[in-house]
């Protein structure tokens, strides 16, 4: 039996990868892959000098399972084996067994939780870049969360954010916010971000309450 | 960004609950805590690079980066590792007001 399971997930797996898409990997087993094993199972893949390997172990994916995590949804629905055959897999059925999603009221409280973070961190000199970077990141949890409420299960930010904003009144904010999402991939990997302003921020922080507060109101 | 902003920041992390309840926003102040705490002292002209805190500071923006998922607000995969980033902010917000005390004492 393979010791690690790698599975690709994400634009690269989809197919929709632009130049600034992270390479998305999954590894699961109970040591950490090491860079020799991360190296092997990119080989050959887009955007190999983003990639951004994420590691569970048997237990904590186990875990993930029992609340029919929203990861391990966008996994069954698009990811793909990178060194195990699907029907050898461990993985593969705790992903076609997944309950149906049950912490969605905490996710709400967590959003708006950060949200308050941002606003007195903006009111305490906090750096513009970063908190804009925080909006941005709860916007495309919160719409990934918001498509699943609707029925949908979406996780590209590049679809979950407008269909999202639109099922709760926002719609006109939807490029905006994808604009935001582009920014902070930019943000994290120290690109200048010229436009950002007080303002701006202050007025996302705004935009970005009244979606995470209509997102909990979804049925 | 001065050292007393960066403090705040790291005693919201210090100060928080780990609960997976409520610890969605606690990536974020991580990552908060070491910015200030990295602009601070980049502003600080008496701070020497000689001494153990860039080392802390970037054992914190690993953390930061890759301790907590952002696919998961928070679950048992960085339970475990919270104690060693517990660890560093404490011993990181030490130094800072070591160096507050200096400065006051000059």
């Amino acid at each position: 039996m393979t010791e690690i399971e790698a599975w690709l997930y994400g634009s690269v797996a989809r197919g929709t990868h632009s130049p600034r898409s992270d390479l998305d990997v999954l590894c699961v087993g109970d040591e950490a892959p090491s860079d020799g094993f991360l190296d092997q199972v990119s080989r050959g893949l887009p955007q190999r000098k983003y990639l951004a390997p994420k590691s569970y172990s048997w237990r904590e994916i186990e875990g993930m399972a029992s609340y029919g995590s929203l990861f391990l949804l966008h996994l069954k629905l698009e990811a793909r084996p990178l060194n195990v055959d699907a029907g050898q897999s461990r993985l593969a059925p705790l992903l076609h067994d997944l309950p149906p999603y049950q912490l969605e009221k905490r996710d709400i409280a967590g959003f708006w939780d950060a949200l308050n973070d941002v606003e007195w961190s903006l009111s305490d000199s906090g750096d513009i870049g970063f908190e804009l970077a925080v909006i941005a990141t709860i916007i495309r949890h919160c719409s990934i969360l918001g498509c699943y409420k609707l029925g949908l299960a979406e996780f590209s930010t590049g679809r979950s954010v407008p269909v999202a904003f639109g099922a709760v009144g926002l719609a006109s904010h939807a490029s905006g916010a994808l604009a935001l999402y582009d920014f902070r991939l930019a943000e994290s990997r120290g690109y200048d971000a010229p436009f950002m302003t007080p303002a701006l921020a202050e007025e996302w922080l705004a935009i970005a309450r009244q979606f995470v507060e209509r997102t909990g109101e979804l049925p | 960004m001065t050292i007393e902003h960066a403090v705040r920041r790291i005693d919201m992390v210090l100060d928080s609950s780990f609960e997976p309840s409520t610890a969605y926003p606690l990536r974020a102040r991580l990552g908060r805590a070491v910015l200030a705490a990295s602009k601070a002292l980049s502003a600080d002209l008496d701070f020497t690079e000689a001494s153990e805190l860039p080392y802390v500071i970037n054992r914190l923006q690993a953390a930061a980066k890759h301790v907590m998922q952002p696919s998961e607000p928070f679950d048992d995969h960085w339970r475990g590792q919270w104690a060693e980033v517990l660890t560093d902010l404490r011993s990181l917000r030490s130094a800072l007001e070591d160096i507050v005390a200096d400065d006051l004492a000059k």
